[in-house]
């Protein structure tokens, strides 16, 4: 123990001297001032726009208000006004964008067929979205294994390679002791990046401090504890510094860029989504054949749904609101079946990557990350789920005005439903990809113990 | 005569080649033993296994009692190493170096106790707070010395101490050495140099090829003669 204190105090008097480590660390720091920046910008670019949407909303209704100044036919309203259904970030979206910035922060919906409301997004240039978001996850996830990488591959051969090993040995020290000093040196200063940066971070984005700060902290230092772990498991090979960094490096290239690629590519081949494609078709000449159809069929369907409506007046003759909207709610429906396959799909597929990632750490601690963030796919998928139902409440809304002859008032648009979503943190699916880590950890560490144990017997 | 170094039938072998054959050796209390031989003879070997770096194929070595392969930790309490090249921190001083080496050894001294050490090691008083990356090889080997003597050390490992040192640092050196051995510490020096050899020991051992081969009495000998001998040795 007293030996242990000794190495500490002199790694970091080497550390504050040895001008490369602390540049590194600085550039760690930076990268992840950066991160938390760039998260936040991309947040409140987000929130701006969400926050415009009221005033497009209130536009709308003074125009609607110009446009029908007396009362209206509800189908004119449905038609011509606009709702919003918004996609709050939590303040935790700041510190992993995840699918925020593929995923729409709002989706603007009308009273027509839902379905192709619900997948409309805003064009992004692709070579963005390929890189993914400079938040401070992708810092956490990328770059911490690079700076990890950076302070501990040569661990063990760079005190070989300068002499001072055989020296250090010659006193009463086990290399047992030297290299746990070395590896707790590392944990420290690494766990202090990340505490401080984590801090940093709830700070600047207000982030609050409940427990997915806990989940946030417990994962990156066991993401962190895994990359020691692995620099360790090759540092025992008493190798040399380049040896180790090639090594590390390829490690590095292996589960943090091939593997997730190979697990996409896993995920696309074994849950094909074809049903994404063929839902949009099938409901688009389903609404588009209801303008064919005899009135009369097209209204019996649709009373079979609504048969407190099927008193409502004939739709023979002139264009008639309520027969042009009973066909766009049986688009819908001809797609219902569709539609539930296409979203157990997507949770389909979610489920498969998900079991998939636990062979990359890396995508593993994004999951988490987004996870607890409130960013998953799994969120956004809420998030239209929740749309869809808003869409429901707009119906029950407006069909009493369209289909028992009621005038629309200027006022009923305060009784408007309205949809804001925030996403809940996933903690399940977070605390399991905290044990898979854990247990990464643990296969590492053994692995470490192993290869410390059989190559160290003797010194190289 | 009390021993403090033993080697016991000490043997090394990798696969097929043997580095190290039957060595029997003891030293007593501050006795200065030198080992001579070519490169690949088996003299960093037998230093090896005395620090406990490397297990040995057969035999035992003792320091002070203690089985190196057996308590590779324990007989560093009693020895003190000093590579051809004695490596230290680069960007910490001397004083600091030593401080760490003590330290580990289980001695903590005051900042003063350090610099006497490196004063009386040779070094002078301006470099002990300079970087030991400025210091010359003569310097560094000073730092070794004066950690072996903080940390009471009762045997000296010496591997090529004098090759490289200019012959003013290396005569510093041999008068070092023969203080250390006055005050009771055992030495034991792989070398190339017959002459220093001759000059600082009391016994001289001729390696070649995993095996001493001769044993011979410093002072029966002139280095001339110590050096045509040796040359016959290892002609033949």
């Amino acid at each position: 123990m007293k030996q242990l204190r000794i190495l500490l105090h002199f790694e970091w008097l080497n550390f504050k001297t040895e001008k490369s480590l602390v540049a590194f660390c600085l550039l760690m720091l930076l990268s992840g001032f950066y991160g938390i920046f760039s998260g936040h910008y991309e947040l409140k670019k987000q929130r701006n726009k969400i926050a415009g949407l009221e005033q497009i909303y209130q536009a709308n209704i003074r125009e609607m208000g110009e446009k029908f100044p007396d009362s209206a036919d509800a189908g004119d309203i449905g038609y011509y006004h606009s709702a919003f259904a918004k996609n709050h970030p939590d303040n935790w979206a700041a510190l992993a964008i995840g699918q925020r910035d593929v995923s729409p922060a709002y989706l603007k919906i009308r009273l027509l067929a839902v379905q192709n409301q619900l997948y409309n997004s805003e064009n992004t240039n692709p070579l963005k979205l390929a890189t993914g978001s400079f938040d401070l996850s992708f810092v956490m996830v990328f770059l911490l294994p690079l700076f990890i990488i950076a302070i501990s591959f040569n661990l063990l051969s760079a005190e070989k390679e300068q002499g001072t090993l055989r020296l250090l040995l010659a006193q009463p020290l086990k290399l047992s002791t030297l290299f746990l000093a070395k590896i707790i040196f590392r944990f420290l200063l690494i766990a202090a990046m990340v505490i401080l940066l984590s801090i940093t971070a709830l700070l600047w984005t207000g982030a609050a401090p409940d427990l997915r700060a806990l989940y946030w902290l417990l994962a990156i230092l066991l993401y962190a504890i895994f990359w020691l772990g692995t620099s360790c498991a090759i540092a025992a090979l008493q190798r040399s510094s380049a040896f180790n960094a090639i090594s590390l490096l390829g490690v590095w290239l292996m589960l943090a860029v091939i593997a997730p690629v190979l697990i996409n590519a896993a995920t696309d081949i074994s849950k094909p989504v074809q049903e994404g494609l063929q839902l949009t078709m099938v409901q688009r000449e389903a609404v588009h054949g209801g303008w064919d159809k005899p009135k009369a069929e097209t209204m019996d369907r649709f009373f079979k749904h609504y048969p407190q409506y099927s008193n409502t007046g004939s739709v023979e003759g002139a264009f008639k609101w309520k027969w042009y909207y009973a066909f766009q709610e049986l688009g819908d429906r001809s797609v219902e079946t569709l539609y539930k396959a296409y979203r157990q799909k997507m949770l389909d597929r979610l489920s498969l990557a998900s079991n998939l990632s636990v062979v990359s750490p890396p995508a593993k601690l994004q999951e988490v990350l987004n996870g607890i963030a409130g960013t998953e796919l799994q969120q956004h998928l809420d998030f239209i789920a929740g749309t869809k139902a808003y869409h429901d409440r707009l119906k029950a809304f407006y069909y009493p005005y369209l289909y028992q002859d009621r005038a629309f008032q200027h006022a009923d648009f305060a009784k408007e439903p309205q949809y804001s979503f925030t996403a809940a943190p996933d903690y399940t699916k977070s605390a399991s990809g905290i044990l898979v880590l854990l247990a990464a950890n643990v296969l590492v560490s053994l692995l470490a113990i192993f290869m410390f144990k059989t190559n160290t017997k003797e010194l190289k | 005569m009390q021993i403090i170094l033993e080697a016991e039938g000490l043997s090394k072998t990798y696969g097929e080649k043997t580095a190290l054959n039957a060595l029997h050796l003891k030293l007593s209390k501050g006795e200065i033993f030198s080992l001579l031989g070519p490169n690949g003879a088996g003299k960093s070997t037998t230093i090896n296994l005395f620090l406990g770096f490397i297990q040995p194929s057969a035999g035992a070595a003792r320091i002070n009692g203690v089985d190196a392969s057996k308590d590779p930790v324990g007989v560093k309490q009693h020895l003190a190493y000093i590579p051809e090249q004695v490596m230290l921190y680069q960007n910490l001083s001397g004083r600091e170096n030593l401080s760490l080496l003590s330290a580990l050894a289980g001695f903590e001294y005051s900042q003063s106790a350090l610099d006497q050490f490196l004063v009386e090691a040779g070094l002078q008083a301006d470099a002990i707070n300079k970087r030991v990356g400025s210091y010359s090889k003569g310097m560094r080997q000073k730092v070794g010395i004066a950690a072996a003597v903080a940390k009471n050390a009762k045997v000296l490992l010496l591997d090529e101490p004098t090759s490289g040192l200019d012959p003013k640092a290396s005569n510093e050196f041999s008068e070092l050495l023969l203080r250390l051995s006055a005050a009771g510490t055992t030495i034991f020096m792989a070398t190339h140099d017959i002459f220093r050899a001759r000059e600082v020991s009391q016994r001289i051992g001729i390696m070649k090829a995993g095996s001493l081969i001769d044993e011979i009495n410093a002072a029966k000998l002139n280095a001339g003669e110590l050096e045509q001998l040796y040359l016959d040795y290892m002609k033949g």
